[in-house]
């Protein structure tokens, strides 16, 4: 008796600390997810402006570079994705 | 016992592997970045010198970002590479020709009727870490300290001319530039722990 409720007990444990690594593991995935995103929307996103402007860059007054300002990473982007 | 032993083993081999792809994930997307604007910013400073100067130019850019180092000391980080080259037309009747090379902060024209047919570029790097613990009775305090000073000597090297050296220093702002030559960079911490 005593001893299969020591074996329950060790995979209780099993179970709860593997679901415990698994929350974070999730976590850091979607982290990671999202920062890979806000570099594409980044890629995306200083396109258009930067066509916008190639006649003008081409001239007496061609504008400023960067053509278009980077959007920062932000604590709220990385976790909840916005 | 053993099977404890084997979760451990597990949990470092695949643990370390999932935290290796996912640094590769960001870093990989970095370097698109960095790609991306090295492109548009080639071009369009070789459109700007081209019409400036009624020339057919080339403008190439050599850049080493610094970047995040996940397997080196406190404040070490790592030197990248990224370059990128544009030529344009941009001229009204006979165009002059014109040469340009960025590399990192400094800008360099390339003599007329000088061909350059390869980028060599060395580096010095002397980096110190040091960590200190004081405790008492009331709180632990720990200060880090890292010292970094970063030598980068580009050549271009010519064919029809002399070869073009430029020689580049690390300065604060994680930028290369001829006027940082020698320049240590220093980055300090310190938090303290109550008991």
């Amino acid at each position: 008796m005593g001893y299969a409720s020591l074996i329950n007990d060790k995979k209780a444990q099993v179970t709860l600390e593997s679901a415990l690594a698994f929350i974070a593991l999730i976590m850091l995935l979607y982290g990671s997810v999202n920062i890979w995103l806000w570099f594409n929307r980044n890629l995306a996103e200083r396109q258009p402006p930067y066509n916008q402007t190639r006649v003008a860059a081409g001239s007496s007054n061609p504008g400023q570079w960067p053509v278009s300002s980077q959007r920062p990473i932000t604590e709220s982007w990385v976790f909840e994705g916005k | 016992m053993n099977n404890r032993a084997q979760a451990t083993t597990e949990l470092a081999v695949f643990g370390s592997l999932i935290l290796i792809c996912l640094a590769v994930l960001v870093s990989y997307g970095q370097s698109l970045q960095e790609q991306q604007i090295l492109q548009q910013q080639a071009f369009r400073k070789a459109l700007k010198k081209a019409y400036d100067e009624n020339a057919f130019a080339s403008y190439n850019i050599i850049k080493n970002p610094r970047t995040a180092n996940l397997f080196g000391g406190y404040g070490e980080g790592s030197r990248g590479g990224a370059s990128s080259g544009a030529s344009v037309a941009w001229c009204l009747g006979d165009p002059a020709e014109k040469n340009y090379y960025e590399i990192n902060e400094d800008e360099i024209e390339v003599p007329t009727g000088t061909k350059i047919i390869d980028v060599e570029t060395q580096a010095s790097t002397t980096y110190t870490a040091r960590e200190t613990k004081f405790e008492d009775p009331t709180a632990a305090t720990t200060t880090k300290q890292a010292r970094l000073t970063d030598t980068l000597t580009t050549t271009l090297k010519a064919d029809g001319g002399s070869d073009i050296t430029i020689t580049q220093g690390l300065g604060a702002d994680g930028r290369y530039r001829q006027s940082t030559v020698g320049q240590e960079v220093s980055k300090d911490k310190e938090w303290v722990t109550p008991h």
